[in-house]
């Protein structure tokens, strides 16, 4: 019996790796969760939310700086796939200063980027997180069990 | 009129002579122009904003069906400056500056990982580009498409290159 007990084993073990061999993820992006039908086009709306909240307030607020036409790239999170907790959300920018050499004629160009990660409580549940950024000014919005915002957030970031 | 509100007026106008004296000074620092102050500083700023915001909507128009479709499929055209030789007109260098970026969830870790950067790209102007020529050819609709003025290249020619 014992060696028919460690060929099940064997086999039950290689039915739980994916057909491409790989494990399945642990972390998924949150566009995906529950389900890519699901969540996808929730998740963008949210994204383009935040996007036009940023644009509203930028010429008086962070385009105010050296970079005075930072623009929103990406707007991500990852999800843990069993619980729907939400691991980590990062929000990209760029921003340049292109200036005339006038001795040379030259374009001198500084461009640059940033990664800037929102100061979530740990363990948010994303369906809270979105239900959070779909209501009034998402930008403000203290995020759930904090007293802070993504606009807090990017204050030290930008 | 007191005393002290001439003092006041005539201070005020003494700094802000100074201030004059120094944007001239400071236009003058080398042969170059930036374009915004061509002839004199800031007397091109609106007509120069207008052509960039035309040239950042045709960007985006083409973005999708050219620069956009690889890894990175939000490209932005940031800014666009150029330099101009103040004794002739002629347009030395032009610059587009374009950022774009992708974010991928580590599935082991949870991490998000940034992969963002930025291109600064030459437009290939012809020689002696004078600066009416080219406000006139990028004003154009397709001004990106179509060959900037004495070459055989266009803005997308170069962007084409320097993106991929």
């Amino acid at each position: 019996m014992k060696p028919i007990y460690s060929s099940v084993l064997v086999m039950l073990a290689a039915c739980s790796v994916p057909l491409d061999g790989r494990a399945a993820a642990t972390f998924v992006d949150a566009r995906t969760y529950p389900t890519q039908a699901a969540g996808w086009e929730r998740f963008l709306a949210v994204e383009a939310r935040l996007v036009r909240g940023f644009d509203d307030i930028c010429g008086d607020t962070f385009c105010e700086g050296d970079y005075h036409n930072l623009q929103a790239l990406r707007f991500r999170c990852s999800v843990e796939a069993a619980s729907g907790r939400v691991e980590e959300c990062v929000w990209t920018f760029t921003g340049s200063i292109a200036q005339v050499d006038p001795a040379q004629g030259h374009i001198v160009v500084d461009a640059r980027t940033w990664a800037c990660r929102a100061p979530l409580a740990p363990d948010t549940p994303l369906s809270v997180l979105l239900q959070t950024l779909e209501q009034g000014e998402a930008l403000h919005a203290w995020l759930p069990g904090t007293s802070t915002s993504l606009y807090d957030g990017l204050m030290g970031c930008l | 009129m007191t005393l002290m509100n001439r003092m006041t007026c005539l201070s005020m106008a003494l700094s802000l002579s100074t201030l004059a004296v120094v944007g001239e000074t400071r236009a003058q620092t080398g042969p170059y122009l930036d374009l915004v102050d061509f002839p004199y500083t800031e007397a091109n700023w609106d007509r120069f904003y207008t052509l960039q915001d035309h040239l950042i909507r045709e960007f985006h128009t083409l973005c999708g069906a050219s620069y956009c479709q690889g890894a990175y499929a939000n490209h932005i055209l940031l800014q666009v400056r150029c330099s101009v030789e103040a004794a002739s007109g002629n347009v030395e260098a032009c610059a587009l500056v374009i950022g774009a970026g992708n974010l991928e969830v580590d599935g082991t870790t949870g991490s998000v990982v940034p992969d963002s950067r930025t291109w600064a790209c030459e437009a290939p102007l012809g020689p002696q580009t004078h600066v009416e020529a080219l406000h006139a050819a990028l004003e154009r609709r397709d001004a990106l498409v179509l060959p900037l003025p004495g070459s055989n290249h266009s803005i997308h020619d170069a962007l084409f290159d320097c993106l991929n």
